[in-house]
């Protein structure tokens, strides 16, 4: 694609946006405002959303036939419950194509003939009426509202919907309930509010995101949603103040997603940020909280004469002789988690300004957070601003835009200090007697953590402008063009340094380094949608139609230097141009991709009963081959809604009640942006010459897969809705049922093909299926006022089919030797753990040969005996070892024993929602929880050295009838297989956040001219139920650098793989809301 | 009303038509992108440059870390009975489980080799594969391709000596090829080392035919002498001599008259250098190993992480005076190679503290540690003289075998021709200040003392000391240092080397050596120093004296000498996985000696497990594992 074609692609459109608003001007002729009520923008806001009239169009000219004889019947329409005004209500005879709409004072007037004998009124979020005319002239009524779920307007993918029209399956959680966590991050704090959503904070290091998995893991791919966010397409919404959400919806059906064609085989999240109203006073809102944050859990380790006991018996094991004199001399020692972890204080400030007149609303706010980690040195830093403002021009005509933009700076905790603190040798102290870093390395390979700490300079800052502007223009009365032009920009700057020092032989430099590094990532995405809206009688018609294209390139530009001037003690020399010119290197690298999207999309329901919702996408990506370029991506779906019917329209007990079930296809394509392109890496160098000379080398060492095509995703949805008791009772039950094929696997290839990158394949299948439910119970009695609400899913992974010729897929490397953890067959879930079942530990020499006994029993019962032979039943076991199980059943221990030993994926992931509030008072508890997965404990396996031990092993085997679970001491062998001996229950019940309001009282707050004041007290992360012994049993797998630029994901076949996470913080914080 | 009616049914559609028509047009440049910054498969391998630049690729994996670094030191000496693993004591215990020979398939050791060597086997395949399709200089394409092909001979050849039954991958491999590759038979893999040393024997010109810049490049020489080894380790010792006598004769090699030289830097590349991995160290990171830095000296000076230290086993092995030991091993109180005056300090953290001198270099070099400056030496003249012998001598012409040995040999004793049996090297600032007896600064002490050699009869001890509180503070059970011999005054070492030099064996010869000794009083703490000038008169000793035996005891002087030689350069192990074969239980005797256990399943390394698990189970495990 080259400049001037997206130039002329501008122009074009700017001629047709002008052509429109040419044509919007000339049907002013006979224009009636027609303005729709957004829930979404709250009960004041209006949006300038043209609507049908249907004096308009074909439905006047019938009426204008019957013209002589007909009366004129006038009223106006009120909400029953508020008495309000209703404007936009549609009034109609029914069985004719007679009708009309209320003006803005919900007045109305309509001819009508002679021998009509009823009326209708139907309204959006109203129970539709029939009223029989008895010669009135003058009929004026009151709607009743449907129940407050119903008719909630919900974002679906380029548009809104009555959430009682929904067909898809789509969760919806307020603004309020984000914001009300505090935590920097939107995705954090939606964990445990959404059915069928799992939320796994990757690091409790401030300022990185979660990882999220919609209905289980559809992909051995990247399986993180995508974001939209006020229409913006992208991965990362890391730069949003959760203050601003207004709202957060997550499409999981095909139905809801199919829109997103190639995007939204993970589901889609939808974010919506807040906006000022229509004829809304000033309102100024201040939000501030403080607090402070610990860790909430250290794992058990041993002390330092604990650690010698078990050195010293290790030694024994090894054949070395004892390292520690006296060790229960030593006492405690050094607790490095101590040391390393620290009391952090959060803060976090949020300030807005909203309203709006007839010609403009507003919405500015302005947010600063900052974050220390719990490791010193680790912290984080935002401020943003955000502007989200309307402009109406014309009745016709809205302009308007959302634009946001970050500075964020983040410390990040010095690599491998989390490892260390693990591992560090608890005799040894951190300081010398002269107060220098100690080396503590004599007994364990371990650097000291806070060395690593002082020594280590990683600062990230960003720039990011994230927003769209936008045009809406109504046409027609039934038509609606909307232009939006979206840019995510961000500027990435970080620079790392390290001082020459020296610590010890593994933990020193050599001389000063300072690497600096920037990045452009640039995200574009242009949509154009045509919508059209109209109803005949009781058939309500939206059709959508539309073309979008967006683009992405990320661009990286780094060097380094070394000796910088005075060993870089003041950070004001952190500039390359301060360092040793000779050492100098830089890079350059970048990478794009692009998409080009046709989608359609039509909603039809009758009578507000039957609905029907049909997309069809279609996707063009650049990762692609020519021959595979284009995706197409449809859904259908339908709903019931049965309490609309006139059986249950006037139950007292069930006030909502609908059916749907939809199909669809969706896309995956997050994978590299060339993955079908081999490349050729450069400096790959050869030194040649009597001076030593450099010469430059390049080959091609990553492989590619030119035939590689979408990854296509399709599911089926059956949902229940249901409101009982006036909706105090909400009940919502889906099964889905999702069919991956042709998933894109960068699955491991033995080294023997000797390439340096894996290529992707389109290699297998996989079912997700389940059970998401979301029940909720909301009263008010006498004043107190309270909610409880469960949200459960079920997943059940399972591979169906693997391409080429494959029979399974090894991956989790772990512990010494990268010893395969996770094995991917057909009929089991992605990833499952794949190892040796320990059934317990050889006792003495005796139960050793009892055990080859067996053996020699197996040879003879398959006709292999040889006396000749010795067989063992364990090769090189000795007592104290782990007796693993003989699954095969041949009497020997071998790799053919190791087998399927759980799964990484939870099968029942929930979370409890409580609210209550009474006068002044509020109070809040969200809890999560998980249980069917398994945690391999990896970070335990790797003994490279003699480092630290969990208190686990003191458990061990140290002589006959000592332990039957935990093998003798070694530092490497058949203990540290692969097995159950590693796995760990990955079941786990927390606390998430409670939160205690007290809300001042109005005469108080009306003295000092304020509108409201709330102070809180917060707990989050309060406590964690769990058997997992690490730091937390929210793992969400290893980390990987997508492109090796910038991007993180995690592969789903190493998920679930404990390699040691920054700890989980737990956060006391006190706040302040102050309304003006 | 009309006018809206005429908007409705044709402007609106136009107009969708209108944004349409563009975008669809212009889609497929849109889509159409290419990878920034990078060439891609669609670029490479058109030009000439294409070609040395992915032949130069192909040389860049041998400083890699897998290939020839950690493991691999591990899978050589470590293994064996030349080395121990190092290091303090539990670093890294996968090493240490193949020093003591319990490792299991699981072995860490394995994996890191296997994958370094298949992805020389890539590199090289891919540039082999597509350089023969460049229009080029024909000359220059097919030494390429040569180059490339004794490149993926080398790595063929450790991974056959080390697995015996592998993959044997000619040809980048296509997606459905990558899961089922067999094991392939020995013969097989060497039929194709074979036929790529034959073509690079062909095609790659001499030593002395490449410009200078090409310095460092596979040569004829270098496939001539590595199909001369291939053929050794297959027992085919007719062409085993056939083409170490093609390089003896080709007159491109000679031995460096001064063994100590070859492992400096200024050894690199000198008279009997045949084929080693060109290395250097710059600011930048471009172009060293860590080959340096894992075996460096650990502690005071800091210089790395001391891993493979030459076993006693190993120093004790040297002939009686053998001046190699000296150069292959730094001790613990030695002054470094590098002319700095520093010497190496005790470090408490370590066990049987010595490491590998031929891997030392200095840390006065513009890299880092890891970024290590020193070529790692493939292959020598020495290696190639003593192939020459063994295969001469397999095939009935010990004169021959004679030969060729004792060129090594005579190489070896420095123009020397007796010794008192002692090795020696410079008192060091350190040692003399510590000591109080600055004025011995730089004479010649001694190390070792041979037993039963004549220095031992006449009372002379080798070094030996204690270390008090901490590194720096050393008592001195005994230090001998040599003062005059015959008369002539002994101010350095060399001026011992040319007063040995007048010496013959069995002449009478008189030493004057000043013997150090301290006593330390445990309750007073206090330590006391004692001198004593000793003359001793004694007959000298024959320092490696030409070999005439025959036979058996012939064989076992070549393998003896190889090790002496060649100590600590990597080769020990399939040495005796060799002579194994060619003697049974040879290998079993001689790790007995070094209190190892050798049985059947060591012959082989088991494959990495995760192999075996990756290609779905065609590639089998060796049957011992």
């Amino acid at each position: 694609m080259t400049k001037n074609k997206i130039q002329t692609l501008i122009l074009f459109f700017i001629l047709v946006s002008w052509s429109s608003v040419f044509a919007s001007v000339s049907s002013q002729v006979n224009n009636q405002e027609f303005i729709e009520k957004s829930a979404l923008s709250g009960k004041n806001q209006w949006n300038r959303f043209a609507n049908h009239n249907l004096n308009d169009s074909g439905a006047d000219l019938s009426a204008r036939r019957v013209l002589q004889r007909q009366t004129t019947i006038q009223g106006n329409v009120t909400d029953a419950i508020t008495g309000d005004p209703l404007p936009g209500v549609n009034i109609f005879v029914p069985g004719t194509t007679i009708g009309t709409s209320t003006d803005n004072n919900g007045q109305y007037s309509l001819n009508v003939p002679e021998n009509a004998d009823t009326l209708a009124f139907s309204y959006i979020g109203y129970i539709t009426q029939r009223v029989a005319i008895n010669n009135r002239t003058q009929i004026d009524i009151q709607l009743e509202p449907t129940t407050i779920t119903s008719s909630q307007i919900v974002v679906v993918g380029y548009g809104t919907q009555r959430k009682s029209d929904l067909t898809g399956s789509i969760s919806t959680v307020k603004g309020t309930d984000v914001s009300r966590i505090p935590t920097t991050n939107v995705d954090n704090a939606l964990q445990g509010q959404i059915a069928g959503v799992q939320i796994t904070p990757n690091s409790g290091q401030p300022g990185t995101p979660a990882t999220i998995r919609i209905r289980g893991v559809g992909t051995l791919n990247n399986a993180s949603p995508i974001y939209v966010v006020d229409g913006m397409i992208t991965n990362d919404i890391s730069y949003l103040n959760p203050e601003d959400v207004q709202s957060v919806e997550v499409l999981k059906d095909a139905s809801a997603t199919a829109i997103y064609g190639s995007r939204g085989a993970n589901g889609v999240i939808i974010i919506t940020t807040k906006k000022g109203t229509i004829d809304q006073k000033v309102q100024i809102n201040f939000n501030g909280y403080y607090g402070w944050q610990d860790i909430q859990h250290k794992i058990s380790l041993t002390n330092a004469s604990q650690y010698a006991t078990l050195v010293n018996e290790l030694n024994a094991n090894e054949g070395r002789p004892p390292t520690f004199q006296d060790p229960n001399s030593l006492g405690q020692g050094t607790n490095w988690q101590n040391e390393v972890y620290k009391t952090a204080p959060t803060q976090n400030y949020n300030m807005s300004v909203s309203g709006g007149t007839d010609k403009l609303t507003y919405n500015i706010s302005g947010n600063y957070v900052g974050q220390k980690g719990i490791i010193s040195g680790s912290q984080y830093k935002r401020m943003s601003l955000r502007v989200n403002n309307d402009y109406f021009f014309t009745k016709n005509l809205k302009v308007g835009h959302n634009i946001a933009y970050m500075h964020d700076y983040q410390q990040e905790a010095a690599p491998g200090v989390v490892g260390q603190a693990y591992q560090a040798d608890p005799t040894k102290n951190p300081f010398t007697s002269n107060g220098d870093y100690n080396n503590i390395t004599q007994n364990a390979p371990v650097g000291n953590p806070l060395a690593t700490i002082f020594y280590n300079s990683n600062r990230h800052y960003a720039n990011r402008i994230v927003g769209n502007i936008y045009a809406q223009l109504s046409v027609l009365n039934n038509f609606q063009v909307k232009t939006s032009f979206g840019l995510d920009s961000w500027q990435k700057d970080w620079k790392t340094f390290n001082p020459q020092y020296f610590v010890s032989p593994i933990q020193q430099a050599q001389h000063s380094q300072l690497n600096v590094n920037n990045e452009n990532s640039r995200n574009w995405l242009w949509e154009n949608t045509i919508t059209y809206k109209n109803s005949f009688g009781f058939n309500n018609v939206q059709l959508l139609a539309g073309i979008t294209a967006q683009g992405f390139k990320d661009e990286i530009l780094s060097g380094s230097r070394q000796d910088i001037a005075g060993n870089g003690s003041n950070p004001a020399l952190w500039y390359l141009n301060a360092g040793n010119q000779q050492s100098q290197s830089n890079s350059n690298a970048a990478y794009n991709w692009n998409m080009l999207s046709y989608l359609f999309r039509a909603n039809y329901n009758y009578q507000n009963r039957y609905l029907l919702t049909a997309t069809y996408r279609i996707d063009g990506s650049s990762r692609f081959g020519s021959a595979n370029r284009y995706g197409h991506f449809p859904s259908v779906a339908v709903g019931w809604r049965l309490s609309n019917e006139p059986f249950l329209r006037n139950s007292e007990y069930i006030s909502n009640l609908k059916l749907r079930a939809s199909w669809g296809k969706i896309g995956n394509d997050k994978i590299t942006a060339y993955p079908g392109i081999p490349t050729v890496s450069s400096n790959l160098n050869a030194v040649f010459g009597p001076n030593e000379t450099i010469n430059y080398g390049a080959t091609i060492i990553s492989l590619a897969n030119p035939d590689i095509r979408w990854e296509q995703t399709r599911q089926t949805d059956i949902g229940l809705e249901a409101g009982f008791l006036k909706d105090r009772l909400s009940l919502e039950v889906d099964y889905y049922h999702k069919y991956t094929d042709g998933i894109l696997v960068q699955a491991p290839i033995p080294a023997y093909v000797g390439a340096s990158n894996i290529p992707y394949v389109n290699a297998a299948s996989v079912i997700n299926r389940g059970f998401d439910f979301n029940v909720s119970w909301d009263q008010t009695v006498s004043g107190f006022h309270y909610t409880v609400g469960v949200v459960a899913s079920t997943v059940h992974n399972e591979v169906d089919k693997l391409g080429q010729g494959q029979d399974a897929i090894f991956a989790g490397g772990t512990g010494e030797g990268g010893k395969l953890a996770t094995r991917t067959v057909v009929g089991g879930p992605i990833g499952a753990f794949y190892g040796y079942k320990v059934v317990g530990v050889f006792q003495s020499q005796d139960e050793i040969t009892q055990y080859n006994d067996q053996a020699v029993a197996a040879a003879k019962q398959n006709g292999t005996y040889d006396p000749n032979k010795t067989y063992t039943y364990e090769p090189g076991a000795v007592p104290g070892d782990l007796i693993f199980q003989d699954t095969d059943g041949d009497g020997t221990i071998t790799s053919t024993d190791r087998t399927y030993i759980g799964s990484p994926i939870p099968s029942f992931i929930y979370g409890v929602h409580l609210s209550a509030s009474y006068k002044g008072f509020d109070f809040s508890v969200t809890t999560s929880g998980q249980t069917g997965n398994k945690i391999y404990n990896a970070k335990k396996t790797a003994r490279f050295g003699t480092p630290n031990f969990e208190t686990s092993y003191l458990d061990r085997w140290n002589g006959q009838g000592t332990s039957n679970s935990e093998p003798r001491l070694t530092n490497g062998g058949m203990n540290y297989n692969v097995s159950t001996r590693f796995l760990e229950d990955g079941a786990y019940f927390t606390i998430r956040n409670i939160q205690l309001g007290y809300n001042l009282p109005r005469s108080l707050t009306q003295q000092v001219n304020v509108r409201g004041i709330k102070v809180y007290l917060n707990v989050e992360n309060l406590v964690t139920f769990t058997k997992y012994s690490g730091y937390t049993p929210q793992i969400s797998g290893s980390t990987i650098s997508e492109n090796g630029i910038g991007q993180t994901s995690t592969n789903v076949l190493d998920s679930g793989i404990d390699h040691g996470v920054y700890p989980i913080a737990r956060t006391f914080s006190v706040g302040v809301n102050i309304r003006f | 009303m009309k006018l809206k009616n005429i908007l409705l049914k044709t402007v609106l559609p136009l107009a969708v038509i209108a944004v349409a028509l563009p975008l669809i047009s212009s889609c497929n440049d849109l889509l159409r992108n290419k990878p920034l910054g990078e060439q891609t498969s669609e670029t490479f391998f058109q030009t000439q440059q294409d070609a040395i630049d992915a032949t130069n690729a192909s040389y860049q994996i041998l400083r890699d870390w897998q290939v020839h670094v950690f493991s691999y030191l591990g899978l050589t000496d470590i293994i064996s009975d030349d080395a121990n693993k190092g290091s303090t004591p539990t670093d890294a215990p996968f090493l240490l489980e193949l020093d003591n020979l319990n490792y299991d398939a699981g072995n860490l050791a394995f994996n890191d080799p296997w994958t370094g060597y298949y992805k020389g086997v890539y590199r090289t395949n891919l540039a082999i594969q597509n350089i023969p399709n460049i229009n080029m200089d024909q000359n220059l394409k097919d030494r390429l391709i040569a180059e490339n092909r004794f490149l993926r001979a080398y790595f063929y050849f450790f991974l056959e000596r080390g697995w015996q039954d592998i993959p044997l991958v000619t040809q980048p491999l296509k997606p459905s090829q990558y899961y089922n590759q067999p094991n392939a038979t020995p013969d097989s893999v060497y039929a194709q080392i074979i036929r790529d040393l034959e073509y690079g024997i062909a095609h790659l010109p001499e030593k002395s035919q490449y410009s200078a810049d090409d310095l460092g490049r596979a040569t004829k020489g270098a496939a001539e002498g590595m199909l001369a080894k291939v053929y050794l380790y297959m027992q085919d010792y007719q062409n085993a001599q056939k083409y170490a006598e093609m390089v003896i004769n080709s007159g491109q090699y000679s031995l460096l008259a001064d063994y100590n030289q070859i492992f400096t830097r200024a050894g690199e590349n000198s008279s009997g250098t045949i084929f080693s991995v060109q290395c250097t160290a710059t600011s930048t990171n471009e172009g060293g190993s860590q080959f340096n830095q894992v075996q460096g000296v650990r502690g005071n000076p800091n210089l790395g992480w001391g891993f493979n230290n030459p076993s006693k086993n190993l120093i004790t092995s040297f002939e009686t005076g053998d001046p190699r030991q000296e150069a292959t091993v730094l001790f613990v109180w030695e002054e470094l190679p590098d002319g700095t005056g520093r010497a190496v300090h005790k470090n408490p953290n370590m066990v049987d503290e010595h490491y590998n001198q031929k891997a030392f270099v200095s840390d006065t070099h513009p890299g880092g540690q890891g970024d290590g400056p020193g070529n790692i030496r493939i292959l020598r003249y020495s290696d190639v003289l003593l192939i020459a012998a063994e295969a001469a001598l397999q095939n009935g012409d010990a004169p021959t075998a004679q030969k060729y040995l004792n060129m090594v040999r005579s190489r070896a004793r420095g123009g020397r021709t007796a010794t008192i049996g002692i090795s020696f090297e410079n008192v060091t600032p350190i040692i003399a200040d510590t000591l109080k007896l600055t004025q011995q600064n730089g004479k010649p002490m001694i190390r070792y003392v041979w037993p039963n050699s004549a220095a031992a009869q006449a009372g002379m001890k080798s070094f030996s000391y204690q270390l008090v509180n901490n590194d720096s503070q050393i008592f001195v059970d005994t230090l001998d240092i040599i003062q005059s011999v015959n008369g002539q005054a002994v101010n350095n070492t060399t001026d011992y080397v040319n007063a040995m030099k007048n010496v013959t064996p069995g002449q009478n010869i008189t030493v004057t050596y000043l013997e150090v000794t301290q006593t330390y009083n445990t309750s007073t703490q206090n330590v006391t120093t004692n001198t004593q000038t000793v003359v001793s008169t004694f007959p000298a000793m024959s320092l490696l004296p030409d070999i005439k035996s025959t036979g058996t005891t012939l064989l076992h002087d070549i393998w003896h000498e190889r090790r002496s030689e060649l100590a600590m350069e990597q080769h020990r192990w399939f040495t005796l996985l060799r002579a194994n074969k060619v003697e049974s239980n040879w290998a079993v005797q001689e790790m007995a000696k070094d209190g190892k256990t050798f049985t059947q399943k060591n012959t082989v390394f088991p494959i990495p497990q995760t192999e075996i698990d990756l290609s779905n189970g065609s590639l089998k495990q060796n049957p011992l594992w």
